[in-house]
């Protein structure tokens, strides 16, 4: 009897020395994640002109601002805000382009806040339709709102081990736009990275072909602020 | 609203290729057939690789054949081809039709120093035919009036 009951309280112990070690360790996986950089290489083949971009990255979710430096073809710093793009050759601004908020949906911003595996689309305007079980795919068809399917065709996202494979987006009369397939994930730091993104794009009866490539990647560097928050031209 | 429009502009920044399969089907793709059809530059980025701090121009000088067909225009996203044109319309044409004004309209819409270049090479391209049309005409209008006398 007294053997059992000194049975009974190690046990306990060693329960929850376990179960304290399960909750260190997803405490520690939960760690938040702010800053992400890298580098990148582009390459891509637009009709028979080929192209390609090399330079490192770097995003902080507390300036949202995209920063890329590259070195090829050309040193230039581009900076993608809320909703411009700047360019820079040196300290001189060479362009400005106005356009839709891009930084939400770079896969920086998706990936910092855990919202790569459904690009997002759960907290947008599109709505979740169907979900299907094919082979070794989940596939979820994500839906414009009615009064925006005139303009906005769905949006097909599938997943392989719980990871964003890839995504297709299609018009109005589910024609295909645009594919994107994010490939060989690594783990950094427990942050997953797709190392590799295909892009295939259609357009004009063409198809625009692009890889990047991504590497080096460090997640919550201290330092190099001035790369995170790029001071954007007047 | 701001998620409404970075969705549209993800959605209809291109065209369309018809495609009525299976939703499994669709995600088929051969990564071998895109590193084909990448191969060259894939050549020219593990040259870069080993040679970091070369230049394009400095490649075109000295290593042509790795820059071949190769723009010298950083290209960040697919959409990026048909971005800075102006309606659509490639610039050198409204440099072309619409001479100095279309330059003006590239300029101030585009605020892009490249096609701002290419309007305005359409420009001086049909002012030079134009010169070459009027002193055809003209010669041939002296000439024609020269053998009437």
């Amino acid at each position: 009897m007294g053997g059992n009951f000194t049975f009974i309280p190690i046990a306990l112990k060693r329960i929850l020395t376990g179960l304290l070690l399960v909750f260190l360790c997803q405490a520690a996986m939960a760690q938040d994640f702010y800053r992400i950089s890298g580098n990148f290489s582009i390459k891509s083949k637009d009709d028979s002109i080929y192209s390609l971009t090399r330079g490192s990255f770097y995003y902080d979710l507390n300036f949202k601002k995209v920063v890329y430096e590259l070195t090829f073809p050309e040193k230039e710093i581009w900076v993608l805000s809320d909703s411009m793009i700047f360019r820079m050759r040196g300290d001189t601004l060479f362009e400005k382009t106005e356009g839709a908020s891009i930084v939400e949906f770079s896969i920086f911003h998706l990936i910092l806040n855990n919202k790569l595996h459904d690009y997002g689309l759960k907290e947008s305007i599109y709505n979740l339709k169907e979900v299907e079980k094919k082979r070794d795919m989940i596939i979820y068809t994500w839906a414009p709102p009615m009064v925006m399917s005139s303009m906005l065709g769905k949006v097909l996202l599938s997943q392989q081990d719980k990871r964003l494979y890839g995504l297709i987006f299609l018009n109005k009369d589910e024609e295909v736009l645009r594919k994107q397939f994010f490939r060989s994930y690594t783990n950094i730091s427990g942050l997953e990275f797709p190392s590799e993104i295909v892009d295939l794009v259609y357009v004009e009866g063409l198809e625009i072909v692009q890889k990047t490539n991504y590497k080096n990647i460090k997640v919550n560097e201290s330092g190099n602020n001035a790369m995170y928050n790029y001071p954007i031209p007047e | 609203m701001k998620r409404i429009l970075s969705l549209a502009f993800l959605v209809s920044a291109f065209s369309f290729q018809d495609l009525k399969a299976d939703s499994r089907d669709m995600f088929n793709f051969e990564i071998d057939e895109v590193n084909t059809e990448l191969a060259q530059v894939e050549e020219l980025d593990q040259y870069l690789d080993q040679n970091e701090n070369v230049s394009f121009a400095e490649l075109q000088v000295t290593n042509s054949a790795l820059v071949a067909n190769v723009s010298d225009q950083a290209m960040m996203s697919p959409a990026m081809a048909k971005r800075h044109r102006v309606l659509g319309i490639p610039s050198w044409i409204w440099g072309c039709v619409f001479g100095v004004a279309g330059v003006a309209i590239v300029y101030f819409v585009s605020e892009n120093k490249d096609e701002t270049k290419e309007a305005l090479w359409g420009c001086v391209g049909a002012s030079v035919v134009g010169i070459i049309l009027y002193f055809a005409v003209f010669a041939a209008a002296a000439t024609s009036a020269a053998s009437t006398i």
